[in-house]
């Protein structure tokens, strides 16, 4: 936890304590798309995770005041839903746990590009034109996001986490279980399938 | 020797300062003289970048709703 999430965390903290509803919405709203990410992954349907984050906001609010800040707050959430998830999984019959998963997910991508002496056969093409236009910058994104989608449900949360979310590396580890090393393949591996999607996308546009 | 699959592998680890001090080393030398690296690099930096700007999803706003009613709930009961 860096100093500054330190200080934006007990600043947050008072006001929930204090009972600030503005505040608490915001945290909600912000955290809602990593919790569900991190919710479907342990349990598999969008609905089981929407009961599973909800559960985890009741448990937050019941909670709130034995938090003690040894954690981030994104942290602390974060662990109170995957033991919720870990829970509704054994009983949904689904329990395999995230780092089994990721250790199943970090095959090389695109390893036909690269001769067999480690220099490039099929070269990345150069972006001098990187969209700025909205029009074209939004329709990019969309390739990104649909590429997402497409993911392994490992690499695919911690992309959405560190990428999407802004989630450190520290809290993806903490939460999901996963070691710095692992945490890192898995993104370097969603990164890179993400490049591979836009390059195909700039390809498509003739930029 | 130093090569552009290595490069590639070591992206991310550049940029989250995982890499140790040769590795770095090696890594920023054969970015700055490898112009397909250097593109790919670019293309990594672009990627995140586009990343970081997908919108989300608003929450539902029954869920958003179930959670303010708890909060509430708990405001009262501290009163």
């Amino acid at each position: 936890m860096t100093q500054g999430q330190g200080n934006d965390d007990a600043a947050l903290l008072a006001g929930l304590r204090a009972g600030d509803e503005a505040a608490f919405r915001k945290l909600v709203g912000a955290m809602h798309r990593g919790l569900m990410r991190v919710a479907m992954a342990c349990v598999g349907s969008e609905a089981a995770a929407e009961e599973v984050v909800q559960e985890t906001w009741l448990a937050v609010v019941g909670q709130l005041d034995r938090f003690e800040g040894r954690s981030s707050l994104r942290t602390w959430i974060g662990t109170i839903l995957v033991n919720r998830a870990r829970t509704r999984g054994i009983r949904d019959k689904r329990s395999v746990p995230f780092s089994a998963l990721a250790r199943e997910e970090t095959d090389p991508v695109e390893p036909e590009r690269f001769s067999a002496a480690g220099f490039w056969k099929t070269p990345p093409a150069r972006w001098d034109d990187a969209p700025e236009e909205l029009v074209l910058r939004k329709e990019a994104r969309g390739a990104i996001e649909a590429e997402i989608q497409t993911l392994p449900e490992t690499q695919r949360t911690v992309v959405t986490l560190r990428d999407l979310e802004g989630w450190t590396s520290e809290e993806v580890c903490n939460v999901l279980g996963l070691t710095e090393t692992n945490q890192r393949v898995l993104l370097h591996r969603g990164r890179q399938r993400l490049r591979a999607a836009l390059e195909r996308y700039h390809a498509g546009t003739g930029r | 020797m130093y090569t552009c699959r290595d490069a590639s592998e070591h992206m991310t680890e550049m940029r989250e300062g995982a890499l140790s001090g040769w590795l770095r080393l090696w890594h920023r030398l054969h970015v700055a003289i490898c112009p397909h690296c250097r593109a790919c690099n670019r293309q990594f930096d672009e990627t995140v970048k586009l990343a970081g700007e997908i919108p989300a999803e608003p929450a539902p706003e029954r869920m958003v709703e179930s959670a303010l009613s708890a909060f509430r709930g708990r405001g009262e009961r501290s009163e």
